[in-house]
């Protein structure tokens, strides 16, 4: 009987706020969809995949869920259907039709030795996909060569029971009343790159041995996150240098990067949905052109300033108070629909040149090291912020991937090249042909 | 392993341009293991999804269309002094046609010129069924509809070659462009037909405005150079 009222009282999630946000602005150029992949040492066996995401979806049935259409807001509901692996033949990150409730809002691909995880943001974030990425290969190496790792690290255990606070939304656990929000966006540089075709996604990566990148982090005494930003900035602070606007015009530019926060370590939540703010970093260029050594101080100045749990809250209830917002709540979906894509291809990406992700050293139980020779995660694809980037560390090698809604490929040649003139060898992957 | 050797970077086995500058990558001798490729050749589903769309929505339209038009079939069969029952099946016809080619089945300049004869058309079997003394059909129907088909082919042009600047500036000077055109365009028709002769009154003040408002946005957008500035503080100090 308890279990019958528990199916009832699980088999609906409402979305978080940013899972209302990606939900109503899913366009075919505007996916909402990242991409983590997984390369084997050897070629995957798509039955055994199928096999392993049986298993491993039981144990997260918040993610075994279709989109409902509510009167007014999307919501998520249980669904006794089971995801199915599928080959690769499309574009990374192909928007999902999730709002014809046709899909599951993630999707398992595999290309030769390669396993592809592609995640709806509205379901969670980088933090929630690699954790479901994780179970799936410890499970996936288990039906496959016997492999039952003594230590599975972050990965969830298929015997364990779901603890409610996995999907609980985080965002309304810890949120304050009363805490004004931030101060609010500024328009800066976006880049003006010819788009591709709609449905075409382009990724890039280099892979960058982590020692060095670390012990040049470690001599600006800044973190590998920051340094690479560092980079990142300076190289498209380079192009706007270089570019054919005026140099009055250049010197109105500003460049801010969008970087995600994960707010799990400091909200102690272990939550697989969204749980991160963004904050956006920036270089003023009305002051002048900026040295590496200054673009590093910057950085570290402005995330001094804002990196603490009292800024911190300020986002999280600024997002809140407008899901509560009694006046936005009662419109109904269908303008909401309507209404939503307009306001953030107005405002949305206004803000921020570009976007950073970095998700940090990924450890594999060591039984598995061996089997798995690489991690990856990709952005979801924007028309407004043309190029993003998704830093990961496994291994010991960052894979920088860069994904886009443009060919142009001058600032990822500007970064590589000063990755490469700080002696630092650089291997680049694309999917371009 | 293959390398650029112009950005140092080095690059898959099959990899025969650098994806970075795009410079030719030396050929090392190395055979490529097939299994190593990343990523297969990859389709593009979007075409495919836009046009399984469309044609729903086409399919639906067609029968909502095809459902009036029988009804007012009916309804003139029934009651044939009802004249105005002919003009909204001759709306829907046009509307439909109209739809069909906004669908883009066709090339785009076959599209466009096919809305445009429809047009032409609904005009002159709407000139017809009135059975007008005045020939409106020719001496304004035609050519204000060809004048702003004229203006539409300009104002896509124009909005085709700065669409990747400030969408805030160059759509409304695109939009204000187009009215000066058609409101000249209007204004003169209207004198040649009334006056004999070109003659531009109400257009003019449409004209002169809209070309300040485009000025204005423009200077916005680029700002004055510092030696326009220069000699403006030197023509026009007090």
């Amino acid at each position: 009987m308890s279990s019958v009222t528990d199916k009832k009282k699980h088999s609906f999630y409402a979305l978080d706020n940013a899972g209302f946000l990606y939900t109503a602005i899913a366009s075919s150029r505007m996916s909402a969809v990242y991409r983590m992949s997984a390369g084997l040492t050897k070629d995957v066996d798509p039955q055994i995949l199928q096999q392993a995401l049986d298993h491993v979806i039981t144990r997260f049935p918040y993610f075994q869920v279709t989109l409902k259409r509510g009167f007014f807001w999307y919501y998520y509901e249980h669904t006794d259907q089971k995801p199915e692996v599928e080959a690769e033949s499309h574009y990374p990150c192909k928007n999902m039709r999730q709002r014809q409730g046709k899909t599951f809002p993630f999707r398992v691909l595999y290309f030769k030795r390669y396993i592809h995880l592609e995640f709806n943001h509205s379901l969670c974030d980088g933090g929630g996909g690699i954790i479901f990425l994780q179970t799936l290969l410890i499970e996936y190496f288990r039906l496959q060569k016997g492999i039952v790792p003594a230590e599975i690290g972050i990965a969830k255990d298929l015997a364990s029971e779901v603890d409610p606070q996995e999907f609980e939304d985080s965002f309304k656990v810890y949120y304050k009343e009363k805490v004004p929000p931030p101060s609010g966006i500024k328009k800066v540089y976006h880049f003006d790159f010819e788009l591709l075709n709609k449905g075409e996604y382009l990724l890039l990566t280099g892979k960058v041995p982590l020692e060095p990148i670390y012990r040049l982090a470690k001599e600006n005494k800044c973190s590998i996150t920051q340094y690479i930003l560092a980079l990142y900035m300076e190289s498209i602070q380079d192009y706007i240098k270089n570019s054919s606007l005026s140099e009055r015009q250049k010197r109105r530019q500003r460049i801010a990067i969008n970087l995600p926060v994960d707010l799990r370590k400091m909200f102690s939540s272990i939550t697989l949905r969204n749980f991160f703010i963004s904050l956006s970093p920036d270089l003023d260029l009305s002051m002048g052109y900026y040295s590496r050594e200054e673009i590093i101080e910057q950085i570290k100045g402005y995330m001094g300033l804002y990196m603490n749990k009292k800024h911190i809250y300020r986002y999280i209830s600024r997002n809140i108070r407008n899901e509560k917002f009694i006046v936005l709540r009662v419109i109904p979906l269908w303008i909401k629909k309507i209404a939503m894509p307009i306001i953030y291809k107005l405002y949305g990406e206004r803000g921020y040149t570009s976007g950073l992700s970095n998700l940090g050293l990924v450890r594999l139980p060591a039984e598995l090291e061996g089997l798995v020779d690489s991690i990856e995660v990709f952005p979801a694809p924007s028309s407004e912020s043309r190029l993003k980037m998704v830093m990961i560390s496994y291994k010991n090698q960052i894979a920088l991937s860069f994904g886009k809604t443009s060919a142009d490929t001058s600032i990822e040649r500007l970064f590589f090249t000063k990755i490469r003139e700080l002696g630092i060898p650089v291997k680049i992957e694309t999917n371009k042909r | 392993m293959a390398y650029c050797p112009r950005c140092g970077v080095q690059v898959e086995c099959d990899v025969r341009k650098c994806p970075l500058c795009d410079f030719p990558i030396p050929d090392t001798g190395e055979v490529c293991n097939p299994d190593d490729q990343k990523y297969p050749q990859a389709i593009n589903t979007y075409p495919e999804d836009h046009q399984e769309k469309k044609n729903k929505a086409f399919f639906s339209i067609g029968i909502i269309a095809l459902c009036l038009l029988m009804i007012i079939m009916v309804i003139y069969a029934v009651y044939p002094w009802l004249g105005f029952i002919k003009y909204l099946g001759l709306s829907i016809i046009t509307i439909f046609a109209l739809v069909f080619f906004a669908m883009g089945y066709l090339k785009a300049w076959k599209n466009f010129l096919g809305a445009y004869l429809t047009l032409l058309l609904c005009g002159y079997f709407v000139y017809w069924m009135i059975a007008s003394q005045f020939n409106w059909y020719m001496a304004f129907f035609f050519p204000i509809l060809t004048l702003f088909y004229l203006d539409i082919c300009l104002f896509r042009q124009v909005l085709k070659h700065t669409r990747n600047k400030s969408q805030f500036i160059f759509i409304p000077t695109s939009l204000i462009l187009f009215l000066i055109i058609l409101s000249m365009g209007i204004d003169g028709i209207l004198s040649f037909h009334f006056l004999g002769q070109l003659h531009l009154t109400w257009s003019l003040i449409v004209g002169i405005s809209g070309v300040v408002i485009i000025l204005i946005l423009q200077v916005i957008y680029h700002r004055l150079s510092e030696k326009t500035l220069e000699k403006l503080k030197k023509k026009m100090h007090v």
